[in-house]
């Protein structure tokens, strides 16, 4: 058993200091994937909506499972409840088109990417979600294709494919509007 | 120069990230992708490392997610600030507004599994051997028998989910209904004595608890029965 499984079967007894240490060695991971799932501004009340669904499911923890896993798929879960109920509030705002103008900033393209970590976060938010969830896992948690399957509940390779499409998308619009012939002059030993 | 002949002859537009892609490519890069992973599936075959020689497509993708892993990999490392804090304070704050299942109500659910059970016990007879009674063919024994095990399900599905009572409420409210009213009517005719209908109780007993638990459940978040499933949250 690992130290954060162990933490998650100590915190079960709801002694604050242990719930405390748990939610310390838990959170970056928590925040991070709200606010590339989702967006960093609700990334702050998703970690919260996380941890609270979190300590109420952690009666029915089974210490067999990693305490990692089981989280971000709560996490996970919670965000995808959030996606949804967005689309729910956009559909109607089509319908009532006065509503609509508090959303348009968020919708994809328009934010400026004031840092680095704002273009890609901007970018994933145009994958489709189940590439979106895929990347997120792998190669910004750092979460093998294994354990992320667990986390979608897919198989390690349909992760897999899912990461290999979201790096097509992903250079493709990151390449947009860079002339391609720069690029492949500037790269004479990728002739053939 | 050679490759620009190739992008005419597979892609006469400009080529952007996903290079022309065809199924050989797609096939390669999910290999190419899992490498730089680490990953060992999907694994790097011999025909999948020819194709690599081959395609410049594939050369360039190769070269781009080296770039955009590189991007990733140096953009996600971030400190946060330390919420946990506040975070344990919500919790706390969210655990002590949910009171334990009153014991009254776990009764309720406890007393629709076990009528649950009762029901089940009785009808097995019927429904497996086919035996629902002296002069009742197989066929309506099974018929019976079916129909009984439907409503000791029910019971069943509400005594583990109580938000579920209130949907089944309609269904055995009738079939209820129907066996207690036909049984008084059999019974006065002296078709039947009520001494050979009291099974029917059962199922008078499952819906009145039904009942209860359908009222309860608007009131109060359900404590859950402990069910041998994978964690799960609602």
């Amino acid at each position: 058993m690992d130290e954060l499984t162990r933490l998650a079967v100590q915190a079960r007894r709801g002694e604050p200091s242990v719930m405390a240490s748990f939610i310390r060695a838990t959170q970056s991971e928590v925040y991070s994937l709200c606010a590339y799932l989702v967006d960093k501004d609700s990334a702050e009340d998703l970690a919260q909506e996380t941890y609270l669904r979190i300590f109420r499911a952690l009666p029915s923890f089974r210490r067999e499972s990693s305490a990692r896993t089981w989280l971000l798929s709560i996490t996970r879960r919670v965000c995808m409840d959030e996606l949804r109920r967005r689309v729910r509030r956009r559909r109607r705002e089509t319908l009532v088109p006065e509503f609509s103008a508090e959303f348009g900033t968020e919708l994809p393209g328009s934010p400026a990417a004031d840092d680095d970590q704002a273009e890609i976060r901007e970018l994933l938010t145009q994958l489709p979600e189940d590439q979106r969830s895929a990347f997120v896992l792998t190669q910004i948690l750092g979460l093998s294709y294994a354990d992320a399957g667990d986390i979608c509940q897919c198989p390690p390779g349909t992760i897999g494919s899912r990461v290999a499409r979201a790096r097509s998308d992903l250079i493709q619009a990151l390449e947009r509007g860079t002339p391609r012939r720069t690029e492949m002059e500037a790269r004479p030993d990728a002739m053939d | 120069m050679r490759w620009t002949n190739r992008w005419n002859r597979r892609a006469p537009n400009p080529p952007t990230g996903r290079l022309a892609e065809d199924d050989d490519c797609a096939a390669a890069r999910a290999a190419l992708s899992a490498q730089v992973d680490g990953e060992p599936e999907p694994a790097m075959t011999e025909a999948i490392a020819e194709h690599l020689a081959d395609c410049q497509y594939c050369a360039v993708w190769q070269e781009s997610v080296h770039r955009l892993t590189r991007r990733v990999r140096l953009t996600s490392a971030r400190a946060l600030p330390d919420r946990t804090p506040q975070l344990l304070a919500a919790v706390l704050a969210d655990q002590s507004g949910r009171r334990p299942a009153r014991p009254a109500y776990r009764l309720v659910r406890w007393g629709l599994a076990a009528a649950a059970a009762a029901q089940l016990l009785i009808i097995i007879p019927a429904l497996i051997l086919g035996d629902a009674g002296a002069g009742v063919p197989v066929q309506a024994s099974r018929e019976l028998g079916a129909f009984n095990v439907a409503l000791a399900v029910g019971y069943l599905a509400a005594a583990l989910r109580p938000t579920r009572a209130r949907g089944a409420l309609p269904l055995v409210g009738a079939a209820t209904g129907l066996l207690v009213g036909l049984a008084i009517i059999d019974s006065a005719l002296g078709q039947t004595t009520l001494t050979a209908e009291t099974p029917h109780l059962i199922a008078v007993a499952g819906w009145a608890l039904l009942a209860v638990l359908a009222k309860g459940v608007g009131e109060e978040p359900p404590g859950r029965i402990k069910r041998p499933r994978r964690a799960t949250v609602t």
